[in-house]
């Protein structure tokens, strides 16, 4: 047996203790009763109190202490479990972009899942699965997030506590960057106990396919876009400093093709909307990265189409709209020459939002996670209780009666306790 | 039927007579000596003759033998009407559950009222009790008048407080007999019964106690008097004695006073049969209790 909320039997122990103080060292009313000639009693305060323990007194105190049990017992939720496996599992296969081949994945699911485990897939969702569905799981375009799927399996493993004593769990993923956020630790900290990683390979970046077509000249952003590698034939993406030509804008019409067109602060040929005077307005965020820089801010883009990027007033800082089946980015941030912002890790990152693909959708990050993060996702120690996996809201079966049992004796306490004691008279 | 449950009690007192205490001045013929001297066959006394006897009265022999004119007298016998009066407030309904005190004035009432009806005496019933009311059966001598009583006092709940001065001032009877624990007001009470004494009538007196009023069970209690609201007082080990020995001072003091003002006054107590009570109050000697 085991219990939901065993503090109550503290507390109802306490209690218990508590009413034999009380039996034991109150100091109690005496019985009243008639008698026609009490006006012959002394009439003195009444400061004596009746001694010792009558049968009556003992039958109170079981009545009030068995009271209190039942109550505390009922509080506490107990559980009668069924015969369980010692070890349960929990296998989460990451489903997202970031993996490269399914069938390896499936190898490696087939490899680690067995019998009674709980298998649940993810990508930018988490979702639980039959075991028997491993050999059919297939891979989504999403972006994965680790954080869904660490929630998905201690929801699973809740439906699972009663069935093993300890839970172990296996994430079968390339485990990326990109699937790692902010509440990825929060999540991961729910999990109580160390995790097992299998890790398969992971698609290879994208980051080749951005087109550059830059001007020659010292210019601190080319240089930065080109360390991400460049590569002509068969881009998607197109940067151009300079105002694009006829034949940009023909580019930019076929289907998942961005022409970026992201001038320099003072490009007077630009047809945009000129500020009185370029300003710092000290950052600029896009897509989750935030860059804090003297960025130069000279264009105002307000209302020239969909925000893709806003400075931290809130001022749009680079916009899309639609060109055929492909979009034309305008892009209003231009660094000082003599700035090192460029060469940042959130300058990349904003970067990667801004040559993302169009209608917002992220671009793909083939960076893996670092051992720190990976080492804090697999921790260490024993594995997981099951108890720790019971939901808040479950409850025992035995609660109802034991509340009517406790209120049983409690009408029995009240019965008790008008029943007149002393003399029979 | 009321003579189903005190049958008993009848037959024990079956042949008990309830003299009168003095000479009554009844004119109907009774069982009691009347002050009347008259000329019955029983010879009493010779009384020299007084002008203006009846000559008819003279015993002419005797005047013969001694020549000194003498009247004769006989004993003359005359009825005592007899009401008794039944203390019917709360403080009768004690013990709590087998109400004792209740059920030994009733047997007493009736009992009393059986032998007075034997000896050929009116006797009525007047229940004092009841928020302060009276009922009141009027003196018969008719057959069944025992049966009556019985079923009027088997009626009645004891209940609120007994106005008892005011029935002894309502009883036109020469002979009362007070049943009552006397918890009322007890003073009221005895000048009633003290205006009643002084004009021929004779009282009797039968304190009803119970036994736990005597002697309280033990352990600690809160006692309170049915008749007052609200007060309670502690009897513990520490109180007990002081309250028996108020309660026996009480007791001794409401005899010397009832008997000073010459009423008879019996204390009886809940656990004596009511038979042997009737039998010591009805004899002559009971006046001294």
């Amino acid at each position: 047996m085991t219990w939901i909320a065993p503090g109550y039997l503290i507390w109802g122990s306490v209690a218990v203790l508590a009413i034999a103080a009380l039996h034991l060292f109150a100091r109690r009313r005496p019985p009243s009763q008639e008698l026609p000639t009490a006006r012959f009693v002394p009439d003195r305060a009444l400061r004596i109190t009746s001694r010792g323990i009558a049968p009556s007194d003992v039958l109170l105190f079981l009545a009030r202490a068995l009271a209190v049990v039942a109550i505390a017992t009922a509080f506490a939720s107990p559980l009668v479990r069924r015969a369980r496996a010692r070890v349960g599992r929990v296998v989460v296969v990451d489903r997202s972009r970031a993996v490269a081949n399914i069938a390896e994945l499936r190898d490696s699911v087939r490899s680690v899942l067995r019998e009674g485990d709980a298998l649940v897939t993810f990508d930018s969702a988490a979702h639980a699965a039959a075991a028997a569905d491993a050999d059919s799981i297939g891979v989504s375009d999403a972006r994965g997030s680790l954080t869904a799927a660490m929630t998905g399996a201690s929801r699973v493993a809740g439906t699972r506590a009663d069935r093993a004593d300890s839970l172990e769990l296996v994430i079968v993923s390339p485990l990326l960057a990109e699937e790692i956020d902010e509440a990825t630790p929060v999540a991961r900290h729910a999990w109580s106990g160390r995790a097992r990683l299998v890790r398969v390979r992971a698609r290879g970046s994208d980051t080749a396919s951005y087109s550059l077509d830059v001007e020659p000249g010292d210019d601190a952003l080319l240089a930065s876009l080109r360390l991400r590698g460049v590569r002509a034939a068969g881009a998607s993406v197109r940067v151009r400093r300079a105002r694009p030509s006829v034949a940009d804008s023909v580019w930019a019409r076929e289907r998942g093709r961005v022409l970026v067109h992201w001038p320099r602060s003072d490009d007077r040929a630009t047809a945009w909307l000129r500020r009185d005077r370029v300003d710092t307005v000290g950052g600029v965020a896009a897509g989750g990265a935030v860059v804090v820089a003297p960025l130069l801010r000279a264009w105002n883009l307000a209302g020239a189409g969909r925000v893709t990027a806003r400075w931290v007033d809130g001022e749009p800082a680079a916009v899309e709209h639609d060109a055929g089946n492909g979009c034309i980015r305008d892009v209003g941030i231009d660094v000082d020459a003599a700035s090192d912002a460029p060469l940042r890790p959130e300058f990349r990152r904003l970067t990667t939002a801004l040559l993302a693909p169009c209608g917002g959708a992220s671009a793909f990050d083939a960076r893996p996670a670092t051992d720190t993060l990976v080492s804090s996702l697999v921790g260490a120690g024993r594995l997981a209780s099951a108890d720790a996996f019971t939901a808040p809201g479950r409850h025992s079966p035995w609660t109802a009666w034991l509340l009517a049992a406790a209120l049983a004796l409690l009408a029995l306490e009240w019965a008790l306790r008008r029943e007149p004691r002393g003399a029979s008279t | 039927m009321a003579g189903s449950s005190y049958g008993a009690l009848l037959d024990a007192v079956r042949g008990v007579r309830w003299p009168a205490r003095r000479r009554v001045a009844g004119a109907v013929t009774g069982a009691h000596q009347s002050r009347a001297r008259g000329t019955t066959a029983e010879f009493s006394e010779f009384r020299a003759y007084r002008q203006g006897d009846d000559p008819r009265r003279l015993d002419w022999k005797l005047l013969a033998r001694s020549d000194r004119a003498y009247v004769r007298l006989a004993t003359e016998r005359a009825v005592l009407p007899t009401t008794i009066i039944v203390d019917a407030s709360s403080s009768m309904a004690f013990p709590h559950r087998t109400h004792d005190k209740w059920r030994l004035a009733r047997e007493l009432a009736v009992a009393l009222a059986a032998v007075a009806h034997a000896s050929g005496d009116p006797v009525g019933v007047i229940v004092a009790g009841m928020e302060g009311g009276l009922s009141q059966l009027a003196p018969r001598s008719r057959r069944g008048v025992v049966a009556e009583i019985a079923r009027v006092l088997d009626r009645v709940t004891p209940r609120g407080t007994a106005p008892i001065a005011q029935a002894i001032s309502v009883a036109r009877t020469a002979r009362i007999a007070i049943l009552s624990d006397l918890l009322g007001d007890a003073d009221a009470m005895l000048r009633a019964a003290t205006i009643h004494l002084a004009a021929g009538g004779e009282v009797h007196v039968a304190h009803v106690i119970a036994e736990a009023e005597l002697r309280p069970g033990g352990g600690s209690h809160l006692v309170r008097d049915p008749e007052s609201v609200g007060e309670e007082r502690f009897l513990g080990e520490e109180t007990r004695a002081v309250y028996v020995e108020r309660f026996g001072s009480w007791r001794r003091e409401l005899a010397r006073g009832w008997r000073a003002a010459g009423a008879a006054y019996s204390e009886v107590v809940t656990d004596e049969a009511a038979s042997r009570i009737v039998r010591r109050l009805a004899t002559p000697q009971a006046a001294t209790g």
